[in-house]
């Protein structure tokens, strides 16, 4: 039994039933075992990296960078789990990317509501969403678009993705401290953002504590 | 309520708070301020659904067909027969050069152009074959060698060089022996324009080589596509 993600929902990737096996065998070099891998967390992949660019070729070529970065490596890998260590490998192709564009910190995508051919298809991956956590789903990723940069991907990389305050600082080469501060302060603008479709959020869940 | 009446938290903390982080969690003061804070604590609530939203934002399938393996690494190219060749050419075509560039000197040497410039150094190096010859030629070479050094040929260095150009003419350019010749009224012109016209033909000969050298590289060199292995 591969280990079960706590931070890895339902609309995520699950990892492959032997996973393991297919592991082992792509480290050894068996090609199909790699590309059974990849495809099945290419999803994965291009989700994180399309929410850090917020451009879909862009995201496509980070992702494709990161399973040559993945290629390489995979003999070195040592266990964890894998979608995180694929996510890790991705997070920095895509980094690669955003530090070659060199865009301000400050600066934020184009705005997602009226350009919402961009948000990629997810309704293969998420069948039985019900039609309002979709939308709440297109609303979250609308706002993330508007967040400043150094904010969206530090939220990016530790909320949606769940990687710690280390994890983040190492990927986007940033000071702890830095990082701590662009997640607390994207979470609350994030949060005004969103404001306008509390209902979605807040009438669905009921915090029981 | 005394509490509400304490200054809140900065928001950052809360929102730190709403993260789970160890730090912020373990803050009595704040534990104890959102108890109680009718502004704080819905705040933190609403903050941590917002996260709990962001952990589910589901995978997104690609907007294109990804390449999802890099493609097998060409096996180490064997260089083939024509980029052999066309690796020669270079070389070649250099050497090519050098031998039209080493034929016109010597066609210009042996045509007089240089021949006042070289006719020193060509003295010496008769004066040093003479130096190497048969036993029986010692007295008479060790005389040719003086006046070459000299500059100023004696008559019975001109028999000498005779019998040194017979020898020697198929394996030292001959023009050498013959470039002092210029000088003394005692050589005869027609034996020195005959010597001048056979001394230019191994010059000349090299100078073709060359330029054909030259040629069949070059033609090689465009003929053979660069990627023939």
């Amino acid at each position: 039994m591969p280990p079960r993600d706590p931070a890895n929902p339902a609309s995520r990737t699950a990892p492959l039933a032997d996973e393991e096996a297919v592991i082992a065998r792509a480290a050894n070099g068996d090609r199909a075992a790699f590309t059974q891998l990849i495809e099945h967390y290419q999803s994965a992949c291009y989700g994180l990296a399309w929410r850090l660019l917020g451009d879909p070729d862009q995201a496509a070529d980070a992702a494709q960078d990161a399973f040559v970065h993945a290629y390489d490596a995979i003999a070195k890998y040592r266990g964890g789990l894998f979608r995180s260590w694929l996510l890790r490998i991705t997070a920095n192709a895509s980094y690669d990317i955003l530090r070659r564009a060199q865009r301000k910190p400050t600066t934020t995508l184009p705005d997602a509501e009226e350009g919402e051919a961009e948000l990629p298809d997810r309704s293969a991956l998420d069948p039985e969403a019900e039609a309002g956590r979709s939308e709440l789903y297109r609303y979250l990723d609308a706002a993330l678009r508007r967040l400043p940069e150094d904010q969206r991907t530090a939220v990016v990389l530790c909320d949606v993705y769940g990687m710690d305050y280390g994890e983040v600082a190492e990927a986007t080469e940033s000071a702890l401290g830095t990082v701590k501060s662009r997640i607390h302060r994207g979470r609350l603008r994030l949060r005004e953002l969103m404001a306008e479709h509390r209902e979605l959020f807040m009438n669905e869940r009921r915090l029981d504590r | 309520m005394t509490m509400q009446n304490l200054p809140h938290p900065d928001d950052e903390r809360l929102a730190a708070y709403a993260g789970g982080d160890r730090d912020v969690m373990d803050d009595a003061t704040l534990v104890a301020h959102l108890a109680t804070c009718d502004r704080c604590r819905p705040l933190v609530d609403e903050l941590s659904i917002l996260r709990g939203a962001l952990a589910e934002l589901p995978d997104l399938a690609p907007s294109r067909p990804l390449r999802l393996i890099p493609p097998v690494p060409a096996p180490a190219a064997t260089p083939g027969v024509g980029s052999w060749l066309r690796r020669l050419t270079a070389p070649a075509m250099a050497a090519g050069a050098g031998l039209v560039l080493v034929g016109a000197i010597g066609i210009g040497a042996t045509s007089g152009f240089l021949s006042q410039a070289s006719s020193a150094m060509f003295d010496n190096r008769e004066g040093l074959q003479g130096a190497g010859a048969p036993e029986s030629e010692a007295t008479a070479s060790d005389t040719a060698l003086t006046p070459g050094v000299k500059g100023s040929p004696t008559p019975s260095s001109n028999e000498t060089k005779g019998g040194v150009v017979d020898s020697a003419s198929a394996s030292e350019p001959p023009s050498a022996r013959f470039s002092p010749d210029a000088s003394p009224a005692g050589s005869d012109a027609t034996e020195h324009v005959r010597g001048r016209s056979t001394d230019e033909q191994p010059w000349l000969t090299l100078l073709i080589a060359g330029a054909g050298i030259f040629v069949a590289a070059t033609a090689l060199r465009f003929t053979i596509s660069p990627r023939a292995g």
